[in-house]
């Protein structure tokens, strides 16, 4: 059974008064233990389909439903817990809280979910080591470079173990080497940890370090 | 908490400056709480105090309607009473030793039945009392005059003059009585010193504890009569509080004013850091933070943000307080007649913390709610677009018609609502004039745009930066419309009840010499001068007419009132200035009184009318003929003929001399001769020219008004304080677009004078609104004054505060623009560009 089910989804802004349609009824499935790509150009709807994916959003219609539950049927405090427990995000900004260390940072997502900080902190220090941040513990965003921000960003998108992990131009924001190695941090995710990553990027090297790439077009599959 | 310590402190922590600004606000209006508090508690704990310490355990005070007492056989029927546990009589009266003003005391063993520090292990002492004649005086006075037990002093007062020798002092705590300046003796010797015959000024009763105290009060009405009235000794603190009426509204009014544009300042800080936070909040959410675990953490950041200015404004206020204190206009302290010292309520400080944590968690709701909505998918947005472009969009009707109404609520209830409203409905009117221009913030912005584009290319950046922002600019507008509302409203009122105050007294300069028992400021009611003076004065060489007056508090209806006697006089006193030569005359031969607007509003008695007032030689009726402006009393005058101050009430003595010259006499001579001949009176004698005279009277209006006008500072402070807030924080928040600006060509100077301009020209704006909302809360105000205060002023249109506040509006938001623009003309390009 697939992780992931996007069925027949469809999202529509409202500009002014006229109706724009970001996707246009897509569906695909995702396997867990993949590295997933959604590739496409500016406008493409790939962000607004990363959205739909991860509960930031509600579809105009059709369903995404991660690991058997229907994210549209999930009222704001079940989505809100679930995106909590079962989804890790990686932002392109990295969206790191700048009063908070980068172990604080990391644990955030439990903090959020009521964990007390001392109870976090091996956790979140364990991940640090993982993505080779040991050094850059109690350090603040301000201190740490883009490349190093983006790795706290993925430890904190693992702090809670979650079912799905995903990443919106995780290497955007970043020089070409940074980017590299933040590519190889998620692929090992996969590899090693087992992890399910889905990349949403517009860089084709990015793309192909996926297990599948999707291609969008003007909001619909372009496979 | 974790987050709370994580998030919100680590945040007031790095944004000091921010955090000084948004508790600033708070700060401000808490300060100003605890110290009016402060200052209106030390008024009436005074009182209090000096209650406590003279009524004791007593449930109800007998009190004589006047000076001249109630019989002593009344007392003999009270003590008889069924529900009378004890009654203790007491002659209490102000009196001179050797210059200085003191309660004169007269009690007998019965007083002990009171339980107060005064009279408590004091048996030995009025045995001893009864058998050898002299007086007890307080540790304090003793020191002052230099006597000891075994000493004598001279008494001088209603009584005349007498020789009593000091049998003891009173040490300690007893001694503290009335800071000290009071005697105490014997009733009976109490009785023939002060000439009080077989009278009593008061009776104070026990009642059983069975006893039901308003049936008991009820009965003791009945046989005391019209000679004396019952309330329960707190009723002085009650009539405390009415005299000093106008000064509680006034400072509450201010207080209300400053909290509110103080939890405005939260607003507009929680508003813009909510904006600022707008992608940490959309992260939060993603996250997976519920909105109710941040909204309650956002809220518990205004409480802490609250709790911590209103501390820090409470320890302000505490200092304040005790400066106020020390600077009560005279007028007010003499309305209490009790000394005035810092009496800092229990409740002022706890009140200053509730409101400040309450105020600032109310008015950081709102931005608080809107924040916790922001859509999780936010935070994939880049930074530096979180700003969108407002959609401009007209009226919005529905905060315009509840600020309307609020507004309209607000000057109704001022003008026509009961006078304790008075200082809420002034608030009242401020929270009006926010919430209508939120309505309007839309077309405010697209004027306060299309005004900065006229100048040149930073006027037309400023007015994107309005246009696309137009919360910000209402924001700021509001804050210049308080400052110039509060500086219209205030100056505008001060030139009216100046205006009011000259025309009220300007004839009092007429006289050429007082001769009085008191400071012009107070009043002398009880240590008179000498009636025989006046044939004394007449004789001078030079003098042309001697007036005489005599003021005496009486009961009127349960209140106290003051009842002036007048005789010879040339009509410069306020209460006989306005009416013709015939009504004077007709006033002072006794056919007539005239009565102040006050007391008309208060008991509802005007010319045409006939006054009955309860006299201790029975009830006296007298045709009000006139009823005229008068600032002297707060809660009534009533003006008749000596003569019947004399016959009605015994009172012989005089309060003040009003001396005329006649054409061409030497001055100088005639005031060395008064000066010479007053060089040996027992009592303070006070000399002054009408114009010396009208310097004091100035100098309290002055006084009362320095007092209010630190209060429109304070508020002017906040105001400015709002301003600098709404700027630095754009500032921050337009990071990124300042920068890319300045990476497109814009210079330093051109993005200062942008700054400058967008504040510039929304004080513009917000001084048209602040004058037109200052129209409107001038006129609710002088009706407020007249309904609190019982100052008779007439309301004057003025132009000139609003000549003056508009310009300042407008100075108070450019720099108020100093430091925003600043920061503005000093933001590196690539820093700005890459911020996150």
């Amino acid at each position: 059974m697939a992780l992931v089910n996007v069925v027949d989804l469809v999202k529509n802004y409202r500009l002014g008064s006229a109706q724009v349609p970001a996707l246009r009824g897509i569906s695909f499935d995702i396997e867990a233990g993949l590295m997933v790509s959604i590739m496409g150009p500016s406008g493409s709807g790939k962000s607004t389909l990363l959205h739909l994916i991860g509960g930031l959003d509600a579809p105009s219609s059709g369903s995404v439903v991660i690991d058997g539950k229907d994210l549209s049927r999930l009222g704001d405090d079940d989505l809100t817990e679930f995106r909590r427990e079962s989804l890790g995000f990686i932002f392109q900004f990295f969206n790191l809280l700048p009063t908070m260390t980068a172990w604080e940072n990391v644990a955030l997502p439990r903090l959020l979910g009521g964990a007390k900080l001392k109870d976090v902190r091996p956790r979140a220090v364990d991940l640090l080591e993982r993505v080779g941040l040991a050094d850059r513990v109690e350090h603040k965003p301000s201190q740490l470079s883009g490349g190093e921000m983006q790795r706290v960003a993925i430890a904190r998108a693992l702090v809670a173990d979650p079912l799905l992990v995903l990443a919106d131009e995780p290497t955007g924001n970043l020089d070409s080497e940074s980017g590299q190695a933040v590519l190889e941090l998620l692929r090992l995710l996969v590899t090693e940890e087992g992890c399910t990553v889905v990349v949403v990027t517009h860089d084709e090297k990015a793309a192909f370090m996926g297990d599948r790439v999707i291609k969008l077009k003007d909001g619909r599959l372009d496979e | 908490m974790n987050l709370f310590r994580l998030l919100n402190l680590r945040r007031f922590n790095e944004h000091r400056m921010r955090t000084a600004l948004s508790v600033s606000g708070i700060a401000i209006g808490s300060a100003l709480l605890v110290a009016v508090l402060g200052l209106l508690g030390s008024l009436t704990g005074s009182v209090e105090g000096f209650i406590a310490d003279l009524a004791g355990q007593s449930d109800l005070e007998v009190s004589a309607i006047s000076n001249e007492g109630l019989d002593e056989r009344t007392f003999f029927d009270i003590e008889q009473m069924p529900g009378v546990q004890a009654a203790v009589p007491m002659v209490r009266t102000r009196a001179v030793i050797n210059q200085q003003p003191i309660l004169f005391l007269g009690v007998d063993q019965r007083v002990e039945a009171l339980g107060i520090e005064l009279a408590e292990g004091q048996q030995d002492t009025f045995l001893r009392l009864a058998v050898e004649p002299g007086i007890l005086i307080g540790r304090p006075l003793a020191d002052r005059l230099d006597v000891e037990g075994g000493d004598a002093v001279t008494v001088f007062s209603t009584g005349g003059e007498e020789r009593v020798p000091v049998v003891g002092v009173i040490e300690g705590e007893a001694g503290q009585f009335s800071e000290g300046n009071f005697a105490l003796t014997a009733l009976p010797l109490a009785q023939q010193i002060l000439g009080k015959g077989p009278h009593l000024d008061s009776i104070f009763v026990m009642a059983e504890p069975s006893a039901n105290l308003e049936e008991l009060r009820r009965q003791l009405s009945g046989v005391v009569g019209v000679d004396a009235f019952v309330d329960s000794p707190s009723g002085r603190v009650r009539q405390a509080q009415s005299s000093t009426a106008s000064l509680r509204f006034g400072m509450l009014m201010g207080v209300s004013i400053a909290v509110t544009v103080g939890a405005f300042l939260v607003y507009n800080t929680m508003s813009m850091a909510a904006l600022e936070r707008r992608r940490e909040l959309a992260t939060l959410r993603a996250l997976g933070g519920g909105k109710r675990r941040l909204l309650v953490m956002l809220l518990f950041e205004a409480a802490v943000l609250g709790l911590i200015g209103s501390a820090i404004g409470s320890l302000a206020g505490l200092g304040i307080a005790r400066i106020l204190v020390t600077s009560i206009p005279d007028y007010y302290a003499t309305q209490v007649e009790v000394a005035v010292r810092l009496n800092m309520p229990d409740y002022a400080v706890p009140a200053a913390l509730v409101v400040g944590v309450i105020s600032s968690v109310a008015a950081a709701a709102m931005p608080v709610f809107a924040a916790v909505r922001v859509p999780p998918a936010h935070s994939m947005r880049p930074a530096g677009v979180l700003e969108s472009l407002e959609e401009v969009d007209g009226v919005s009707w529905v905060p315009t018609i509840i600020g309307a109404a609020i507004l309209f609520g607000a000057f109704s209830t001022a003008v026509w609502g009961p006078g304790t409203l008075s200082f809420v409905a002034m608030a009242g009117l401020v929270a009006g004039a926010i919430v209508i221009t939120f309505g309007l913030t839309h077309p405010l912005a697209a004027a306060t745009a299309k005004f900065a584009s006229i100048f040149g290319v930073a006027g037309r950046l400023a007015a994107s930066a309005v246009q696309r922002s137009p919360r910000r600019a209402w924001a700021t507008s509001v804050a210049v419309v308080a400052g110039v509302g509060m500086i219209v409203t205030q100056a505008s009122a001060t030139m009216n009840i100046n205006t009011s105050v000259d025309r009220s007294v300007n004839t009092l300069g007429e006289i050429d010499l007082y001769v009085s028992a008191a400071s012009g400021v107070s009043l002398a009611t009880d240590v008179l001068l000498p009636p025989e003076w006046e044939e004394r004065l007449e004789s001078i060489p030079g003098v042309d007419n001697v007036g005489t007056n005599t003021f005496q508090f009486v009961s009127y209806d349960g209140q106290r009132i003051l009842l002036q006697g007048t005789s010879n006089t040339v009509g410069a006193e306020p209460a006989m200035a306005g009416i013709s030569p015939e009504q004077r005359q007709r006033v002072m031969q006794g056919r007539a009184a005239v009565v102040s607007t006050r007391f008309e509003e208060l008991f509802g008695v005007g010319a045409g009318d006939v006054l009955a007032l309860p006299t201790p030689a029975g009830e006296r009726t007298i045709e009000v003929i006139a009823s005229e402006p008068s600032f002297t009393w707060e809660r009534g005058l009533v003006t008749v003929a000596r003569s019947h101050l004399v016959d009605w009430f015994g009172a012989e003595g005089v309060s003040d001399y009003q001396l005329s010259y006649s054409a061409g006499a030497d001055r100088g001579a005639i005031r060395d001769e008064v000066e010479a001949f007053v060089e040996d009176s027992p009592v303070p004698v006070y000399l002054s020219s009408g114009s010396e005279y009208l310097g004091v009277i100035e100098g309290t209006v002055k006084q009362v008004r320095a007092l209010f006008d630190s209060m429109v500072g304070v508020v002017v402070g906040a105001a400015v304080l709002a301003i600098v807030n709404a700027l630095i924080i754009s500032v921050i928040e337009r990071k990124t677009e300042l920068g890319i600006m300045r990476a497109l060509g814009t210079g330093r100077r051109q993005l200062r004078a942008m700054v400058a301009l967008e504040s510039g020209a929304l004080g513009v704006v917000g001084g048209v609104i602040g004058v037109a909302f200052g129209f409107l809360a001038h006129r609710a105000a002088i009706v407020a004054i007249g309904h609190q205060g019982g100052m008779p002023v007439e309301y004057e249109f003025v132009l000139l505060p609003a000549m003056i506040a508009f310009p300042l509006g407008i100075a108070m938001a450019i720099v108020g623009a100093l430091e925003p623009a600043r920061r503005a003309g000093s933001i590196s390009v690539v820093e700005a560009i890459g911020y996150e």
